[in-house]
């Protein structure tokens, strides 16, 4: 082995000597340690070392001095190699003064870092005394893969322990002789030999180095572990991957990348992404992961819009997008309940952790990207252009196109109404410090347009961290803020009211789109423009598309700051307590317009409508930490003891409605709105919860770990239900098999691990206590019972998996099988409306997940090519094992069974799974065959049935990054393959006849049914329908699709290039979706109508998924 | 290291009590964290003993559903897309599922189910709400909740048959459904009861009104409520003519020899409007107007109206903005193409304000005419009846000309065209059209008398198209002209029209083995449009 390991059980901590720079290579977090000062530091209070030693060999004292205190050395062989025997006779002498003595006549110095100490070469004073004549003054550079210079590496001539320490620009300066051998090691890297030839100039770069080395990862809380010591699987992203190709909602780059985890988003650029981690486990409750930012649960902001019938709705994004993505250092993602554990109660769903930038001792740093993008649609409809309108007998036309063929074939394309949407992104960031302060700066802009007209998101972003140490080695403080500000126009609205697309994916193909470009027309009655539609509502709510973009106008603009303290006391060198308070306030302010001449539908008066609604949401979150690092002889314990409390509270009210008819048409005021029909709302509400946690961690001889957790939680979710506390205990245990058993050579790296957990999902507030609605100061009975008997719903996990490297650390392997249950659901049943209330909440139910998630990876070189795909494999498998078995009923004392229960929406069934989907279909018998009426028309369902499931058999992502010399290629093609999608779209479009099956169908005469030939209009608009209440069950397409993901490709120009003016500049083309592989789906199976636990897998006119085009230019000083 | 020990001892403790203390200290906050502050609580409920009586609003908001104000979406799926169109009265020029939807008897569950759960989830509730607070200590409050509560089921079982009825409320997962007969018998004895606890409350208290802030109908006149209930008593034993006729003849006769007396006057009419600070906007208007023209006057009213010379036509309709002048309706259950195509055809008479009518005295005097004719004692001949009938509802509308209208005998329904069409016309002469004439004839036969009164009462209570489409079941009158095109694929013969209307497929998810046994109350038929009512028993 070319290094000793560090036995830390913790990282090298930050401290006031030294900068911690984290490269995350693949899964592995290398820690570099640079050391920009070497000295002796004031460190180790309380350790003392008595020796007593004769010429006795220095490993062997600083054995002695190991056993003697809970530091390590770390060094490099070579280095000891000329060391003289020590003599040395000291009695309880502070740790430094024993090392000062150790180290007195030898040629080496040494650096304390948190628990490690660097032993390094000694600067030679007087230098030529011991040089041979031959020697020259060799000047060099060392250098990681990425061309980033390496400050702090050791550089040592061999068989003679001279040597040197590079600089802060990884260069140095040394006598050799040509023929002698430099060593040059630094941790994290390969250590590498480089033989003095005739050049005086030297450049050498260092391979990163796996083997042996302590990647250490970030967990739950923001405790950092040693990742070989997690019982748990760990997917760690580093935040160049998520820039690679941006997206405005950067969670939307985890796509493909980490296993056991299903990404979808909703349509349109400021959507929400919806992120399910090892499957759907809540019948009604939340099944999002859970953010995390530095440690912190984030509050998730979801949007309250988003469409939950045919009616449709608008998503006005999430929380999580609004983090600027360059300021992210690292993700990791936590997918199993038992990694989430210490979250407890809100655990159950996984977590993602987001670590952010820091700020960085020594040379101000600067970096700067900016990315330009187009988007255009990227699964398209497909219309025929055969066929014209219907047209009633009186002239009038229909907006149906079942007419006869056209003399010239339409050349209306509903694609045209789509704009290029664009993208441009900018940002920059200053990281820089001193020893006791650093600090890290961030601005960035966004301003993006969708394809849908006057679609806007303009997004900004700032950001400031300070860290500082206030006593040396003592206390220490990291201070945070965020302010985000975004103004978000006309969000897409997917459904059926206020969306342009309804219009314009129906328009009748004999008429002339073009016409309704001006979407309004002066009236000399009103002296103002009205809407030009001569086409009606169609009973759809269809108005004029560009009306409904340009005079139905909706703002949302969010301001959020974000703070926090966190303040950290070491009391002993093994036990620090560390407080953190954060406090993260989020105003949102909802404006909407409607011109005069929209649809009254909408306004309620022909003067127009206005609202306007402001939401604030503020979450407060603090905890104290107390935590403890000891090591007895083999054994090793880390312990966190906390208490935390997080607090939410929303306060909102809106206020609009018509303009009164009496009123100034288009004025938008609450001054001007009809009082008889003006209407107001309010939104408060608040929750709590306190908790205790601790979670301890066992080691022996850093091969084997017991690790144990356990919170406890107070939920004001739960005040009035029987008991208002939980607790979640989770264990697990990890073993290190290739460092207990010799395995075969091909095995480098072997590891095994299990746990289990008991996590929870935070019920919703108010359930518990019964109150009564109040409307327009009218009273109304309760429709909810209130559930006194509630119980947070309950995830019991086990999972168990292995972590293999083979090949000398080329090919890794992770694998991981879980298996969970979550019960105590916690649902409101709708009852029958004949049982006195119109919901009901029952606790039962229980939902099983089990399923893999694989993770492949491998570094390959081939010459100057590097290599490094990586392959992702997720698979669920979801099954209601009862809906409510047994159940007794707390109200009626009833014991009460079911089946099967309509829910949000949907319907479930014991024996199925979460993400069925149910609609009507077309009356088949057990074979299949279609059933038909006397006349040869096929029957339909009288209810509906089962037609498919929305979520996957399971997905792979396939990841590969290319570089050669300074050209760079990431290519991430991923696919989902199994489940079903649902399109009432098409559906729509066939009954109108205007999609490119209803023309194909009149083509061939008419639709085949059991041999016999079926009108095309009867078929597609009497029998499967043209209203939404019909047959959809005719219109589910496979979801599996294939796709290239993400693409980026670029050049790195190194520094020198630009006489090293700038650290390096990176000039790179991307893109998002770019090519559809294989998709047999009417539309794009990856995106959905809301991120919800249903309506999933269900299109009624939404607007396409994107396709991204871009460029990226990232500048660093 | 011994002062060490001591020293970290310290430590934690003091930072274990701190969590300790910080994590305990304030749980207490809960309870009030976990009320909605957007929600009144009981005890808020006292003041004023508002609890007592304010869920009447909540009733009397959804016997026709006005939930909302200003949202008409419930009533127009419920009622106007419904029953206002199988009683001849309105109909829609609006190409609805492609012009396949309940008009052409493509039955959409998202309509057909609407006054279910409406008048279940927010009359009955409001109900229990009474029941539970007041049966006891302020019968004369239940007594109201009562009385409407029959009104409104009445309404209900008589679109679907079977109802959830005596197990209402009763929690739990599955509601057992009551056969239509069992409902019937209960309403008779549910207004029996209520007219007996306001009778005795107001000998008690001569003139008190303990529930007029919450009454949107009576503002808290007991009288009327009594004469509203004997008049709901009369049209529910009415109901039972062709079933249980001896029932029905000792029910009538009961409810008109009350002491306290139906509703004779215009005053005496139930209707719900605006009062105090809550707003009723009439959801017709809203139809009509701020959804641009989903209603408009039907065929049949054309035909009757314009053909009768009928002067309440100004004050139903409008004339139509196509054809200045003239008063134009649209045959219900026709293809549609365009909405273009009719939705310029006559608008309803209706304002925002417009009251929402329940029950009218001229409605009162239609059915003591049919009892007159059917021998029960009615307090007056089957002539004096019928034209007081008409005479009220003259009255009402303030509209002139009665002498001439009762005199008429020559007048009858006239052709339809359809401009748009000539497939929905109605020739004269065809069998679909009405041949009944105005003035009341004794030498007439039995049956032309009965669709004389049927076809007065349906003009007059307009636009209740619940009663209208129950009568027109029930006796086969007025003369509703059939549908054009059939979309049920054979379940609904044109002919005999449309029945009633399937259970919600949602009892089918929520409340399977129950609805199943109401499917076997039904009497053998299955659950469909073609099923015909327990009580709809006359053969035509």
């Amino acid at each position: 082995m070319c290094f000793k390991a560090i036995i830390a059980r913790k990282i090298p901590k930050f401290n006031s000597h030294s900068i911690i720079k984290t490269l995350l290579v693949m899964k592995i977090t290398m820690v570099s340690i640079v050391a920009m000062v070497v000295q002796v530091h004031a460190a180790g209070y309380g350790q003392v070392v008595s020796l007593s030693q004769k010429n006795a060999k220095l490993v062997t004292t600083l054995k002695q001095i190991e056993k003697q205190t809970d530091y390590f050395f770390w060094y490099e062989n070579e280095l000891l190699r000329q060391s003289k025997p020590v003599n040395i006779q000291i009695s309880k002498k502070p740790l430094r003064e024993a090392l000062d003595d150790c180290f007195k006549d030898q040629t080496i110095t040494y650096e304390i870092v948190d628990h490690t100490i660097l032993l390094r070469p000694k600067p030679v004073t007087d230098a030529s005394a011991s040089y041979p004549e031959t020697a020259q003054k060799i000047h060099g550079t060392v250098k990681d893969a990425a061309g980033n210079p390496i400050p702090g590496a050791t550089v040592l001539i061999k068989n003679t322990g001279r040597g040197v320490v590079t600089g802060v620009n990884g260069d140095f300066n040394i006598d050799a002789s040509p023929g002698d051998i430099l060593i040059i090691s630094f941790i994290g890297y390969q250590r590498t030999e480089v033989t003095i030839g005739s050049s005086s100039e030297i450049s050498i770069q260092l391979k990163t180095e796996e083997k042996g080395m302590e990647a250490v990862v970030v967990t739950a809380l923001g405790i950092k572990r040693n990742e070989r010591s997690l019982t748990y699987n760990l997917q760690t992203i580093g935040g160049k991957e998520v820039n690679n190709v941006r997206s405005a909602s950067f969670v939307n780059s985890l796509t493909g990348k980490v296993a056991g985890v299903t990404i979808n988003s909703t349509p349109g650029i400021g959507g929400s992404t919806r992120v399910i981690m090892r499957g759907l486990k809540s019948i009604s409750g939340n099944n999002g992961a859970l953010y995390v930012v530095d440690g912190i649960p984030l509050q998730q902001l979801s949007s309250s819009g988003q469409p939950g019938d045919n009616f449709g709705g608008t998503d006005y994004g999430d929380g999580i997008s609004n983090l600027n993505p360059d300021d992210i250092e690292s993700i990791s993602v936590l997918s199993g309940a038992s990694a989430a554990a210490l979250y407890g109660g809100q655990a159950a769903n996984g977590v993602v952790l987001i670590n952010t930038k820091k700020g960085t001792e020594g040379k101000l740093r600067v970096n700067f990207s900016s990315g330009a993008s187009v988007y255009k649609p990227f699964v398209k409809v497909e219309e025929q252009n055969k066929y014209g309108s219907t047209t009633s007998t009186s002239g009038n036309k229909s907006f149906e196109s079942w007419g006869p063929a056209l003399s010239t074939p339409s050349s209306y394309d509903p694609n045209s109404f789509f704009q290029t949407g664009s993208e441009f992104s900018n940002s920059i960031s200053v990281a820089a410090g001193t020893q006791k302060n650093q600090t890290y700066f961030s601005m960035s802009s966004l301003n993006s347009k969708g394809i849908i007209p006057n679609n806007k998101l303009n997004r900004y972003n700032i950001s400031v961290r300070n860290s500082s140490t206030l006593i040396e080695d003592k206390l220490t403080l990291d201070i945070s803020a965020m302010y985000l500000t975004q103004e978000l126009r006309n969000p897409p609205h997917s459904g059926q009211y206020i969306n342009p697309l309804v219009p314009v994916y129906l328009f009748p193909r004999s008429d002339n789109f073009d016409d309704y470009k001006n979407y309004e027309r002066y009236d000399i009655s009103h002296n103002y423009n009205v809407q030009y539609w001569p086409y009606g509502d169609l009973s759809l709510a269809a108005q004029n598309p560009y009306w409904t973009a340009y005079r139905m106008l909706h703002t949302v603009n969010r301001q959020r700051l974000l703070g926090s303290v966190a303040l950290k006391y070491n009391i002993t060198n093994w036990l620090n307590i560390a407080g953190r308070v954060k406090v993260d306030n989020a105003t949102d302010n909802d404006i909407t317009e409607n011109y005069a001449s929209t649809l009254q539908l909408f306004t309620g008066s022909p003067n127009g409508s206005y609202s306007h609604g402001s939401t604030t949401s503020k979450q407060t979150y603090a905890d104290l930490l107390l935590s403890l690092s000891k090591k007895f002889s083999n054994f090793s314990l880390n312990a966190v003891l906390g208490t935390s409390v997080a607090d939410n509270q929303v306060n909102g009210a809106s206020i609009g409605g018509a303009l009164a008819e009496s009123g100034v048409p288009n004025f938008f005021s609450v001054s001007n709105v009809d009082q008889l029909h003006i209407g107001g709302g309010e939104s408060r509400s608040r929750n709590q919860t306190q908790a205790v946690f601790l979670t301890a961690q066992l080691g022996y001889k850093n091969f084997l770990f017991l690790d144990l957790t356990g919170r406890n939680d107070w939920i004001s979710q739960l005040a009035y239900a029987e008991k208002s506390h939980t607790f979640y205990p989770s264990v697990g245990l990890s073993g290190i098999i290739s460092d207990m058993v010799k395995l075969p050579e091909f095995i480098s790296y072997a590891k095994a691990r299990a746990s289990m957990s008991y996590v929870g999902n935070p019920p919703s507030p108010y359930l518990t206590y019964a109150l009564y609605p109040v409307t327009s100061g009218v009273v109304t009975p309760i429709a909810a019972k209130p559930f006194f008997a509630l119980k947070p719903e309950k995830t019991a996990s086990f999972d168990a998996g292995v972590d293999l490297k083979f090949m000398n650390n080329k090919l890794n392997l992770s694998f991981t099988y879980y298996n969970t249950n979550t019960t105590n659901q916690i649902f409101s049943a709708s009852p029958p409306p004949g049982s006195g209330y119109s919901t009901y909440y029952v606790n039962a139910g229980k939902i099983n997940n089990k399923g893999i998630e694989t993770m492949v990876g491998y570094a390959g070189k081939f010459g100057a090519l590097s290599w490094n795909p990586t392959l992702t494999f997720t698979l669920n498998r979801n099954e209601i094992k009862e809906v409510m078995k047994n159940y007794q009923n707390p109200f009626t004392g009833k014991t009460e069974s079911q089946d099967s229960l309509s829910i949000g929406g949907g319907f479930i069934a014991a024996g199925g799974t979460l993400s069925d989907i149910y609609q009507r279909a077309l009356l088949r018998d057990a074979n299949g065959v279609i059933q038909t009426n006397a006349d040869g028309t096929p029957q339909t369902t009288v209810k509906a049935v089962k037609v498919g499931r929305s979520s996957p058999d399971y997905n792979i992502g396939f990841n590969n990054s290319f570089t050669l010399h300074n050209f760079y290629l990431n290519v991430l093609i991923d696919g989902r393959f199994g489940g079903q999608v649902v399109s009432a779209t098409q559906s729509l479009m066939d009954g109108y006849g205007v999609s490119k099956e209803s023309a194909a169908a009149r083509d061939a005469g008419g639709v085949n049914v059991n041999g016999k030939m079926i009108d095309a209009q009867k078929y597609y608009k009497d029998i499967l329908g043209a209203a939404t209440s019909t047959i959809l069950g005719e219109y589910v397409y496979s979801a599996t699709n294939i796709r290239v993901r993400e693409l980026s490709f670029g050049y790195n120009f190194p520094g020198k290039y630009f006489n090293d003016k700038i650290q390096g500049l990176s000039i790179g083309v991307t893109a998002r979706n770019l090519l559809m592989l294989y998709n047999k789906a009417p539309f794009d199976p990856e995106v959905s109508m809301a991120t919800g636990t249903y309506f999933q897998g269900y299109d009624y006119f939404m607007q396409p998924s994107l396709r991204q085009l871009g460029l990226q230019l990232k500048v660093s000083f | 290291m011994n002062q060490y020990i001591s020293w970290y001892h310290r430590i934690s403790l003091i930072a274990l009590s701190a969590l300790f203390l910080l994590s305990i200290s304030c749980t207490k906050k809960f309870e009030d964290y976990n009320r909605d502050p957007a929600k009144a609580t009981d005890s808020l409920l006292q003041y004023d003993y508002i609890g007592k009586a304010i869920f009447l609003i909540q009733m009397e908001k959804n016997v026709f559903p006005n939930a909302t104000t200003g949202d008409a979406s419930v009533y127009q799926v419920g009622q106007n897309l419904c029953a206002d169109v199988f009683s001849g009265f309105l109909a829609f020029p609006t190409p609805f599922g492609g012009s396949r939807n309940n008009a052409n008897y493509a039955l959409n569950d998202g309509w057909t189910r609407a006054y279910f759960s409406n008048e279940l989830n927010n009359v009955l509730s409001g109900w229990l709400e009474i029941k539970r607070r007041d049966s006891i200590s302020n019968p004369e409050i239940y007594a109201v909740a009562q009385i409407i509560k029959v009104l409104s089921m009445q309404r209900v079982t008589d679109l679907y048959g079977p109802m959830p009825y005596s197990a209402y409320g009763g929690g739990g997962f599955s509601v057992a459904y009551d056969s239509q007969e069992t409902i019937y018998r209960s309403f008779i004895v549910d207004l029996d009861n209520a007219i007996a606890s306001l009778d005795a409350y107001t000998k008690a208290h001569p003139g008190a009104k303990p529930i007029e802030k919450y009454d949107l109908v009576y503002s808290g006149d007991f009288i009327k409520w009594m004469r509203l209930a004997n008049s709901i008593k009369l049209r529910a034993a009415m109901r039972l003519s062709y079933v249980l006729p001896d029932l029905a003849k000792q029910k009538a006769e009961e409810a008109v020899a009350d002491v306290h007396g139906l509703l004779t006057d215009n005053s005496d009419n139930a209707q719900l409007q605006t009062r105090g600070g809550i707003t009723i906007v009439n959801p017709l208007y809203v139809i009509s107007e701020t959804y641009v023209a989903d209603t408009r006057m039907s065929a049949n009213m054309e035909s009757f109206l314009t053909g009768f010379h009928d002067p309440r036509i100004a004050a139903y309709f409008k004339t139509s903005t196509e054809f200045p002048g003239v008063y134009k309706g649209i045959r219900a259950g026709i293809d549609i193409i365009s909405k273009d195509d009719r939705k310029n055809f006559s608008g309803l008479n209706v304002t925002v304000s417009s009251p929402i009518q329940w029950m009218t005295a001229a409605e009162v005097y239609f059915l003591r005419a049919e009892g007159a004719l059917r021998n029960w004692n009615m307090n007056g001949t089957p002539k004096q009846l019928y034209e007081q009938g008409i005479q009220v509802s003259f009255a009402k509308d303030n509209v002139s000309g009665l002498d001439n209208y009762l005199a008429d005998n020559t007048s009858k329904a006239a052709p339809y065209t359809d401009p748009v069409d000539s497939k929905n016309n109605i020739a004269a002469g065809a069998p679909e059209l009405s041949t009944i004439t105005i003035k009341w004839e004794d030498g007439d036969a039995f049956e032309q008398k009965l669709e004389r009164i049927i076809t007065q009462k349906w003009i007059a209570i307009y636009p209740e198209g619940g009663e209208g489409w129950s009568e027109f079941r029930r006796t086969g009158y007025p003369k509703v002209f059939p549908i054009v095109a059939n979309y049920s694929n054979g379940v609904i013969p044109t002919k005999t029209q449309i029945r009633r209307l399937p259970f919600p497929l949602s009892e089918y998810n929520t409340n399977a083995a129950e609805v199943q046994k109401a499917v076997a109350l039904l009497g053998g038929g299955a659950d469909n449009g073609n099923t015909r009512l327990w009580w709809d028993k006359k053969p035509w």
